[in-house]
Parts: structure tokens; C-alpha cells; sequence
């Protein structure tokens, strides 16, 4: 997983390749579908926001919903309960 | 900025016990993570707007200004439940190894609660810890970091407060706490200066005195981590 720092950071596509650990030609196909942000420098290189990279990409399934329901299912569920089954 | 970071002791009561306490601390954390995201989010918007100058330079894709707008809603969401006066600095700090010990225990102790919490549920489990860390460290090899303890597992978690400059390590396992008066435990890092506190969740709660868990929602999770504004 990439870090998330505290500062903005504007990657090239190699740095956002690596850190995603995907191909380079895989983040050349998101800047062409339009699905991530990024701004194109005057040679042709691409610098990326990682924060808004990240933004762009996630979704893969609905957290909000995902956690509603799994707080349905553990709701008699105490932290003591969990701890034991921690061994603690 | 306050971060800490959470032991799997304290981390996976949060996640399964939607109404513990440590649940509402796990939503005071996710507070301070959409705060955070939402600084970067402007701070990336701003970086964009100056690389585009000369405007021959052209920008694709989402506008990083509607991102940062998804991230202002985010947290306005959430900060409308909120207490009055809450503060968002305090931060959950993760490390990949860290995240993998939480899915390593999650996997361990989750089938003796429920038989049937699956793969996706234990997952959807360790991605709320994901989503309510403010920052991710560096990865590092947890086989290569300094003996801490007498637990090469909470070497990683030691190692992640330490890199994280961590105001508090927050664990209810024996093995952290500690018999001083004052229940506090520091661990250093080697050859450095710079040490981290362990403390239980109850000495924690007493520390924290900025604001009250009790006023805290402990169903508010969800509303953090909604997938649109």
C-alpha cells in the first residue's frame, strides 16, 4: 500500500507505477480514460496527486453500507468478547 | 497534531464491537482522518493550480478541486454529528505491517466470535483500520527493525509509533502494560532519542481530555467512510 503523507505530492507516472505497484502502462491507460487527475508538462510527462490518485481509484465495494451491516451482525458483540477471543 | 497508534488489542474491539468504547474512539480517529484528507486534498488542489502555470500545461482527468470538494462533504458529514467543539487532531497512524497484523489476528480471532465471518467480512473488518489511519508510514521489514519486546509481532507496532513520532501507544495487552504508578511503559528507539508511551485504553481515556467518548456516536463509522458526498 502506498503511504499517505502529510504534504502534497505530485508523482510521475513511474513513482505512481511503483507505488500502486502496477505497470507504468496501466497508469497511462487511467490518464487516457480520464479516470485519475493529472497535469501533463510541456515535454509530455505527467505529474499525479497521490492523494487525489487514491481518491480516483477507490470504491472497489461500498464501505458505508459494508460496515452498517457488519455492525448489524456484531451487535451483541462486547470488547470484552473480543478480547477473549484475542486470548487477552 | 496528536497520532497514535492503536494495538491489535485495542483495534479489533473497535472494529467488531459497534458499540464498545473503544468503537468511539475508533470514530474520534476517523474524524481526525478525514480532516487530514481534507488539508491534503486542498494542498494537492493548490500544487495542481501552480503546475499549471505556464497554462500551456494542460490538466486531465477529475479536477483536483472537486476532489478536494468530495473531501470537504466527507468531513462535513461526519463533523455535523459530531460533538460541539471536537477536535480533529487526533490521528490513527498505520504501516503496512502493522495493517497486516491486524488481518493476521482478524483472521485468528474472528471465526471464534462468529463461524461464519468470511474472507470479505474480515476484510471489510481490517479495511474500516485502513480507512480511519490518517497516515501510512513507510513499509519497512519488520524482520529487519530493533528487538523492542519480547513479541517480534508488537516489534512492528512499536516500530510504527516510533517512525510515526506517535503521542501514545494505546494497547490493553499485558505484555504493554505497565506497573508504574502512572500505568505509562516507553519504548525507545535505539541510538535515538525519540520514544513512544504505551498506555491501556483506560489511562488513555483519562489523558484525553480534550473531549468526552461518552458524546460520541459509536455508530457515526459508517457515515465516515461514505463512498459519495
Amino acid at each position: 500500500m502506498p503511504s499517505i503523507a502529510s504534504q502534497p505530492k505530485l508523482l510521475s507516472t513511474t513513482q505512481a507505477a511503483g507505488l500502486l505497484n502496477v505497470s507504468r502502462r496501466t497508469v497511462l491507460n487511467w490518464i487516457e480514460a480520464g479516470k485519475v487527475p493529472y497535469v501533463k508538462l510541456p515535454g509530455g510527462e505527467y505529474r499525479l496527486p497521490l492523494s487525489g490518485l487514491l481518491a480516483s481509484l477507490s470504491g472497489t465495494y461500498r464501505l458505508e453500507e459494508e460496515i452498517r451491516a457488519l455492525d448489524e451482525r456484531n451487535a451483541d458483540l462486547t470488547d470484552e468478547d473480543v478480547q477473549a477471543a484475542l486470548g487477552l | 497534531m496528536r497520532p497514535v497508534v492503536l494495538d491489535t488489542s485495542v483495534a479489533l474491539p473497535a472494529v467488531l464491537s459497534p458499540r464498545g468504547y473503544r468503537r468511539r474512539l475508533l470514530v474520534l480517529l476517523a474524524f481526525g482522518a478525514l480532516a487530514a484528507r481534507r488539508e491534503l486534498a486542498h494542498s494537492e488542489a493548490q500544487a495542481m493550480r501552480t503546475a499549471t502555470q505556464p497554462p500551456t500545461r494542460e490538466l486531465g482527468g477529475p479536477s483536483a478541486e472537486t476532489l478536494a470538494h468530495h473531501a470537504d462533504a466527507r468531513y462535513q458529514r461526519l463533523a455535523a454529528h459530531m460533538p460541539p467543539g471536537c477536535p480533529e487532531h487526533w490521528r490513527m497512524i498505520g504501516s503496512q505491517p502493522l495493517l497486516d497484523e491486524y488481518h493476521r489476528k482478524l483472521d485468528q480471532a474472528g471465526p471464534k466470535l462468529d463461524p461464519a465471518l468470511d474472507a470479505h467480512r474480515i476484510e471489510i473488518a481490517s479495511a474500516q483500520l485502513q480507512a480511519a489511519c490518517a497516515t501510512i508510514t513507510d513499509s519497512f521489514d519488520p524482520t529487519l527493525i530493533p528487538r523492542y519486546s519480547t513479541d517480534r509481532d508488537d516489534d512492528a507496532i512499536i516500530h510504527t509509533a516510533l517512525l510515526a513520532n506517535a503521542a501514545w501507544l494505546i494497547s490493553d495487552d499485558r505484555k504493554h502494560i505497565s506497573t508504574n504508578p502512572d500505568g505509562i511503559t516507553e519504548y525507545h528507539l535505539p541510538d535515538h532519542e525519540r520514544h513512544i508511551s504505551a498506555v491501556t485504553f483506560s489511562t488513555f481515556t483519562d489523558l484525553l481530555t480534550d473531549v468526552d467518548l461518552d458524546h460520541i456516536d459509536p455508530t457515526l463509522l459508517a457515515t465516515a467512510f461514505a463512498d459519495t458526498p
